[in-house]
């Protein structure tokens, strides 16, 4: 060879070799080092970004605390909200609604004021989302209800509704500035364009009052005997009533809709979506969710967990992002709960003395009379469980325990599902589907190519059917998804009819065996049988389709009740089934490829071999060829589940992306991938979804990687045994 | 007993011989009738078609006319039709509506410069003059109208422009508004704006007016008129001309009409760039690695297993790579790049979002294992030979590596960087997450500095045809332009890899040479 | 010339058809277009050790592979003739090809044992022909590598993968496996070539004690060991037959020219 020369030439005219020559080798030693450990390093970082982006749903929250507040003490606090980014606590003292920065350290004294009425009596509303709201009761007898709108720097207040409170209230009640300090407890509560006013009268007396926003209908009084709870539900416009002996949920007429037994005593608490509740019992609670029965409104309920809890929940909030919920009890324990199982992820006691509790962003604060202290919660996500992942769950909403993934709020209510169990049954539904289709094709034609037809055939249909391997994806999801899906549902009997007629054709070709493997027609280069066969099949699956149309039509015209129930039933456009052909048909050329070269890879002694012992060229094929083969068949099989499982773009574009745990044949689905195509972008960067998309992505990750060297191991055994004959 | 055992074989090997014939012919028409399916498809977006007229008399409205353009012929289509009312109309109580179909001569398609396709019969040209002028007389209408542009643009270019810019250039001086000078700027800005007004005026009387399958006027300014064709009476020749035309149209134009008609020349634009990119990054880091790793690393388990996870990389899904590129690409790096250099711009990300940059890394990243694994098989397919006797004369790892190993082994390698280009081309899933979208404003390449925008959006065929499927509701008549795409991307793709597996046939020549 | 063992011998000019064991009448074998076999008549005797000597692609592996017709697992092979074998002509349209291969067992140079246990692949043969009885499979083991002299070592582990065992013990393992259908002949195709010395003496001592029950032919490039084992030796050039005769004979007075110039070493 002429480098030789070269090599040659150059340490021959040297004479001595040039220094240079070994700096650059050694340099370039380095080069290629630091570029493998490059590619090393990179892949790490993938491995490692993917775990590291689902770990912390498997880290519970941490709960630190950042500071308590005694400067300042209001006469009534309002409750805290954000302001320019930092927390900051609201609340009213000497007639002025005060704005407190809660700020770790010295600069605290930035307290910001609007002057109220001093004639007014002042409360604070409840709300579901975290903008403050603030009601006042004048002489009068006129409550009016304000929203604090806080922009970067100020804040103000809007009124949003007022009225004049109703009889018998106004005349039972002493109200405005100089009853402030009586023993009238009041609780305002804006629930689903509802405001809600619990009443309780220093002679033991309690109202109940609602009033429909923006309309003229005057509010609705009900008296509720001796309150010891109440709260609105939302979506219905129920309330719940707890007296100390019954608690009973009533409709806005006041009528009892579901009355529950006196067990139900220790402390309820509803939940953040406002459609249902939990009951805390001495060891363990309940939860109770709304679920539509047939029209009928009804609690029914839902989890119950044993639970140690120190003291008696007092306190309840949740996590606007993630709807973790947070109890606080009267002995200073906090407990966080998953939002879709209701278990128990933390359990730690905190120093806040009993003290009502908000989630404000990142912030746990507790306020009290004295004093306000504030926590800082970190890793939130945290709260998701392995429960609330892999197991059946039972939603609010729903009658029974299932499995779903719904990652939007269709209202504010809702509580986002995060249960990937929907998602891996769709992954394996079309993959073990795909896999249906694509086997026994795929055996059987590299059965055909290495086992039956001559080398030369082999040369060049290998490749030919290996090429269509690398066809995008996304071309064959494509055509099935505007051509062959709508074409399924239009001329469903066709279709079958067509399926049906594949073994009548192999009949018919078992049939005619003897002419067309006679000399003419050498079936083993079979350039010529090839070409026929593939001619009279398109032409006879042409005849066959046209057929079924024709059928269809008959069928349809004479009322056949079976044919058109199988039409009305049957709509095979979004379902699992065209996926399957479509997904089949793309990872087809793939298995081919892999069994055709294990086929191809048994020692050809040992055919020859179980000829001489008197086996014919079938027998060989299934006790020889079709054994020593099966560890590459396998492996095969497996790449190409594999290869289904994480292929995208057809189930993306095919199916109706439904997240359903079905596996029925005809019930569309959602796979994981096209889970991560759809979802990923629109999820905010750190919020629960994403992390748990990125769960997702490291399940699949793992999984077909797992996957690929089984595949592999298998592979490698099978050339062992092969290499280890000579 | 002998003789029915052997019928039972026959029937045996007959059965097997059947069905694996089988399976190969459904394999291959699946194939072929694929292919096949999408170029006839996408083959109608190129060929000029009849126009016809379609009436349909309904029972209990007014009858619809509209003009259909078709490859098929008139009885066809009127099958067609006639098999879509029966479904839609089989429970109308007023009975069913019949329809017909005619071809009548003279029938305009006019192509807008929006992309719009109308049709009509011709009914009468106007210009600034002449109320009704008949068709002959177009070319010269044209040539009017394009003088009239040519001197809207002049005017616009050198006269006003220049005024337009001391205006504002006096603006910036703060130049009392009284000056001299100032005011008559201002009344020259007057009288050429005034000018151009009139031009424009003028213009718009230019316009070819047609009658549409209703009856109704269609009336088409003149500057905004593309192409007209008369369809129904094109000769063979100008069929095959407006067939090259619009294949010409088809690479060159950007999609018009929400991505029905016009081109596609952004996405292909697009998806070149891209790979460009990708296989500038991937090339020098996978054959340098493979290098290594076949060459420098030593031979142990720990080599061993990295060679198994690199190749198992391969096989992972795409669409993980995409969750890789966007976590970490675009959030984590592209998030630390902006704070660090754009952070003027905060808080509207300037890296920090999906782009070209980003999409062409995670492409690369994505095919590094299968450039990796072809490097390293080239590599391996150099006899040991050739290595001992490049040491034997003296050459140092390097030389040998360079002036021996490499040349051998490098139709391997290319053959491994071909197949990374096909793959990158073809697929879809990570970009649909990293950057690729299905219109992007500008293209990524353009005149202002830096001239190469890599923060920027950009389009992408396989991006295209996937939303054509997923996002527009079309149905496989009205998606020619999917399928054209479609068949363009084969293309692509099967030329790359052909060309792959030539050079992998060139090489086995070459080894099996070396080797005698 | 050392003689190993014992033997009558009967002139094959005085062959009687009973005494044959494979008649061989004007056979001619194309391969791939080109002609291998060129009108070979001969006839092989019953129970005794016929050797085939011959240069490299002389046809003798073809001559051997006729008598099963496993040429015609070639794709292109053309025969013309007849190989008579118990008064039937193998070469007739209707024979039974399953059959006839299960009648004359082969042995291949290289040991071709299947990927599967050591019982699998003796027993593979009758599996093949339809026998499921665990009984009669068990006792057909035992018997048939008992004949290979292989019992005694492999008995313990019947059910490990026959890749495990050494170059020798799995050629006597295909020999069991084709003992294990009690064929009538048995073909062998250079079985030692890739033995060693001690190995080969003991098959051949093996083969010795086969000839009581089958017509033995094999095919072999060593001088020595075709004078050692067999009764009869037939020398092939390039197609042809040249001679055909009673060992001893052959090997000490050729009668043909190119004869003892192969045997003597001048070619070959």
């Amino acid at each position: 060879m002429n480098y030789f020369k070269i090599i040659a030439r150059m340490s021959m005219a040297s004479g001595k070799y040039p220094r240079y020559r070994f700096i650059l080798n050694n340099v370039a030693s380095k080069v290629f080092t630091f570029f493998g450990l490059l590619v090393l390093v990179t892949f790490t970082v993938l491995i490692i970004h993917l775990l590291s982006n689902s770990f912390p749903l498997f880290h519970s929250p941490k709960i630190n605390y950042i500071d308590s507040y005694q400067d300042y003490q209001f006469d009534q606090y309002i409750g805290t909200t954000v302001v320019a980014g930092k927390p900051a606590a609201m609340g009213i003292k000497n007639c002025r609604l005060l704005n407190v920065p809660l700020l770790a350290g010295d600069d605290r004294d930035t307290a910001d004021a609007i002057r109220l009425s001093c004639d007014k009596q002042w409360l604070p509303v409840k709300q579901l989302d975290t903008a403050l709201a603030i009601a006042s009761i004048d002489t009068n007898g006129l409550i009016e209800f304000y929203r604090l709108q806080v922009s970067e720097q100020t804040f103000r207040l809007q009124l949003f509704a007022s009225f004049f409170l109703p009889e018998p209230v106004k005349s039972r009640t002493s109200f405005g500035q100089h009853s402030q300090h009586d023993a009238a407890v009041w609780s305002i509560e804006v629930l689903d364009q509802h405001i809600y006013i619990a009443l309780s009268t220093e002679n033991g007396e309690s109202f109940i009052i609602q009033k429909t926003l923006h309309s003229v209908e005057a509010p609705s009084v009900k008296q509720a005997g001796q309150l010891k709870h109440f709260f609105p539900l939302a979506v219905t416009h129920y309330s719940l009533l707890q007296t100390q002996s019954t608690t009973r949920i009533v409709d806005s007429a006041n009528t009892t809709i579901q009355t529950f037994n006196p067990s139900l005593n220790k402390s309820v608490f509803r939940l953040p979506s406002a459609r249902g509740f939990i009951v805390f019992d001495e060891t363990s609670y309940t939860v109770y969710g709304l679920f539509n029965d047939a029209g009928e409104f009804k609690y029914i309920a839902i989890a119950t967990h044993q639970e140690d809890i120190n003291g008696i929940p007092a306190s309840i909030d949740f996590d606007r992002q993630t709807g973790a919920i947070f109890i606080l009890t009267d002995t200073s324990e906090l407990l966080i709960l998953n939002p879709n199982t209701f278990e128990v992820v933390y359990k730690e006691t905190i120093d806040a003395r009993g003290q009502s509790l908000q989630s404000v962003g990142d912030f746990l604060i507790m306020s009290g009379q004295d004093r306000i202290v504030q926590y800082q919660i970190s890793n939130i996500v945290g709260v998701a469980t392995w429960q609330s992942l892999f197991s059946p769950v039972h939603y609010v909403g729903y009658e029974e325990k299932g499995f779903i993934w719904q990652t939007s709020k269709v209202t504010a209510y809702d509580q986002a599902k995060y249960n990937v169990v929907p998602l891996i049954i769709g992954s394996i539904k079309a993959s073990l589907l795909a896999l249906v289709v694509a086997v026994p094709l795929a055996a059987g034609s590299a059965v055909f190519t290495a086992y039956f037809a001559s080398e030369k055939t082999r040369a060049w249909l290998k490749p030919g059917i290996e090429m269509v391997e690398a066809m995008p994806s996304v071309v064959i999801g494509f055509v099935a998804a505007i051509w062959l899906a709508p074409m399924a549902d239009k001329h469903l009997i066709a279709i079958l009819l067509s399926v049906i007629s594949l073994p009548f054709f192999m009949l018919a070709g078992v049939l005619t065996h003897g002419f067309w493997s006679s000399r003419q027609f050498n079936f083993r280069s079979p350039r010529r049988v090839l070409f026929a066969g593939i001619t009279l099949l398109l032409i006879l699956l042409f005849l066959v389709f046209n057929l079924g149309i024709y059928l269809q039509q008959v069928f349809v015209n004479s009322n056949a009740t079976w044919a058109i129930d199988l039409l009305a039933t049957t709509s095979l456009s979004k379902s699992a089934i065209v996926v399957a052909i479509a997904l089949g048909i793309a990872i087809t050329p793939s298995i081919y490829s892999l069994i055709d070269d294990a086929i191809n890879e048994v020692p050809k002694g040992a055919i020859l071999a179980s000829f001489s012992l008197g086996a014919n060229e079938v027998q060989t094929l299934f006790r020889v060829v079709l054994v020593v083969a099966l560890p590459g068949i396998l492996s095969a099989v497996m790449l190409g589940f594999g290869r289904a499982f994480g292929e995208t773009m057809i189930v993306l574009m095919v199916t109706g992306n439904t997240p359903m745990p079905s596996w029925e044949l005809l019930d569309g689905l959602r796979s994981l991938t096209s889970n991560l195509a759809i979802e990923l972008q629109e999820s905010n960067a750190g919020s629960m979804h994403f992390h748990i998309l990125f769960f997702t992505a490291s399940l699949l990750f793992f999984f077909t990687f797992c996957v690929n060297s089984l595949a592999a191991l298998l592979k490698s055994r099978l050339t062992y045994s092969a290499s280890n004959e000579h | 007993m002998q003789a029915m055992n052997t019928s039972w074989f026959n029937l045996k090997q007959s059965v097997t011989e059947v069905t694996s014939l089988l399976c190969i012919t459904l394999i291959i028409s699946a194939f072929l009738g694929l292919v096949t399916f999408i170029g006839l498809q996408g083959i109608r977006y190129f060929i000029p078609s009849n126009v016809h007229l379609v009436t349909i008399t309904y029972p209990d409205r007014d009858e619809q006319r509209y003009f259909q353009q078709e490859t098929t012929d008139k009885e066809t289509l009127l099958a067609d039709i006639n098999v879509r009312l029966v479904q839609q109309y089989s429970d109308n109580p007023a009975g069913k509506p019949t329809a017909q179909v005619t071809t009548i001569e003279n029938v305009i398609e006019a192509t807008t410069d929006r992309g719009e396709r109308l049709y009509g019969t011709f009914d009468r040209l106007t210009s600034d003059t002449e109320e009704k002028l008949p068709i002959e007389s177009l070319d010269n209408l044209l040539l009017t109208v394009n003088l009239l542009q040519s001197q809207l643009h002049d005017v616009q270019e050198n006269q006003l422009m220049p005024i337009h810019r001391a205006i504002a250039i006096l603006n910036e001086r703060k130049v009392d508004r009284d000056v001299e000078l100032y005011r008559s700027l201002k009344a020259d800005f007057a009288r050429w704006q005034a000018y151009v007004t009139e031009v424009n005026r003028r213009l718009s009387t230019f316009a070819l007016v047609m009658v549409g399958a209703d009856s109704q006027p269609i009336r088409i300014a003149l500057d905004e008129l593309d192409k007209l064709h008369f369809p129904n009476d094109l000769t063979f020749i100008d069929k095959i001309a407006v067939f090259f035309e619009r294949i010409s149209n088809f690479l060159l134009e950007p999609p018009k009409q929400a991505a029905t008609s016009g081109g596609v020349f952004p996405a292909i634009f697009g998806t070149v760039l891209m790979v460009i990119l990708m296989a500038v990054v991937v090339s020098p880091i996978g054959v340098i690695a493979a290098i290594y790793l076949y060459e420098y690393a030593p031979e142990n388990k720990t080599t061993m297993l990295i060679r198994i996870g690199v190749s198992n990389m391969a096989a992972v899904p795409s669409v993980v790579y995409g969750v890789f590129g966007l976590g970490f690409f675009v959030y984590t790096l592209g998030g630390s790049i902006d704070q660090l250099i754009y952070a003027e711009k905060l808080p509207s990300p300037t890296f920090g979002a999906p782009g070209l940059l980003w999409a062409s890394l995670t492409m690369g990243l994505l095919t590094l294992p299968v450039v990796i694994v072809a490097t390293e098989e080239g590599l391996s397919r150099v006899p040991k030979g050739q290595r001992q006797g490049s040491y034997a004369l003296g050459a140092t790892k390097l030389e040998t590596i360079f002036r021996v190993v490499l040349p051998m082994a490098s139709p391997g390698i290319l053959t491994g960087l071909i197949l990374a280009v096909a793959r990158a081309a073809g697929e879809v899933a990570p970009l649909i997450l990293v950057g690729a979208v299905k219109f992007a404003p500008s293209l990524p390449v353009d005149t202002t500095f830096p001239f190469l925008h890599l923060e920027r959006q950009f389009m992408h065929l396989g991006v295209f045809i996937y939303d054509g499927a997923f996002h527009s509701q079309i149905d496989a008549n009205s998606a020619s332009i999917m399928f054209a795409s479609c068949m363009l991307l084969i293309f692509i793709v099967f030329a790359l890899n052909i060309t792959a597996i030539v050079f992998r046939s060139k090489l086995r020549e070459r080894y099996e040479r070396s080797l005698l | 010339m050392l003689k190993l063992f014992e033997r009558e011998v009967i002139a094959v000019d005085e062959l009687s058809l009973s005494q044959t064991g494979i008649d061989v009448r004007d056979l001619s074998v194309e391969l791939n277009d080109k002609r291998v076999l060129n009108e070979i008549n001969i006839r092989i005797p019953k129970h005794k050790i016929t050797a085939l000597i011959g240069q490299s692609g002389c046809g003798k592996t073809t001559l051997l592979s006729s008598f099963n017709r496993m040429n015609e697992l070639n794709r292109r092979h053309k025969t013309t003739g007849e190989v008579w074998i118990n008064e039937r002509n193998i070469y007739n349209k209707r024979e039974n090809l399953a059959a006839l291969r299960s009648r004359v067992g082969m042995v291949f140079q290289r040991p071709n044992p299947f990927p599967m246990s050591i019982y699998e692949n003796v027993c593979f043969g009758l599996k093949i022909k339809g026998e499921t009885s665990r009984r009669v499979l068990d006792d057909a083991v035992e018997n048939a590598l008992e004949q290979a002299a292989l019992w005694s070592e492999v008995r313990d582990r019947l059910f490990d993968s026959a890749l495990t065992l050494s170059g020798g013990q799995q050629q006597r393992l295909m020999i069991a496996r084709a003992l294990a259908l009690s064929p009538q002949i048995l073909l062998l195709d250079e079985p030692t070539s890739a033995l060693d010395p001690l190995t080969t003496l003991h098959i051949e001592e093996l083969i010795n004690q086969l000839k009581k029950n089958c017509t033995i032919v094999i095919v072999t490039h060593n001088m020595q060991q075709a004078a050692r084992v067999s009764d009869y030796a037939a020398f092939l050039h390039q197609g042809e037959l040249i001679e055909f005769a009673d060992s001893d004979s052959l090997f000490t007075l050729p009668a043909k020219q190119q004869t003892e110039d192969y045997i003597t070493g001048r070619y070959g």
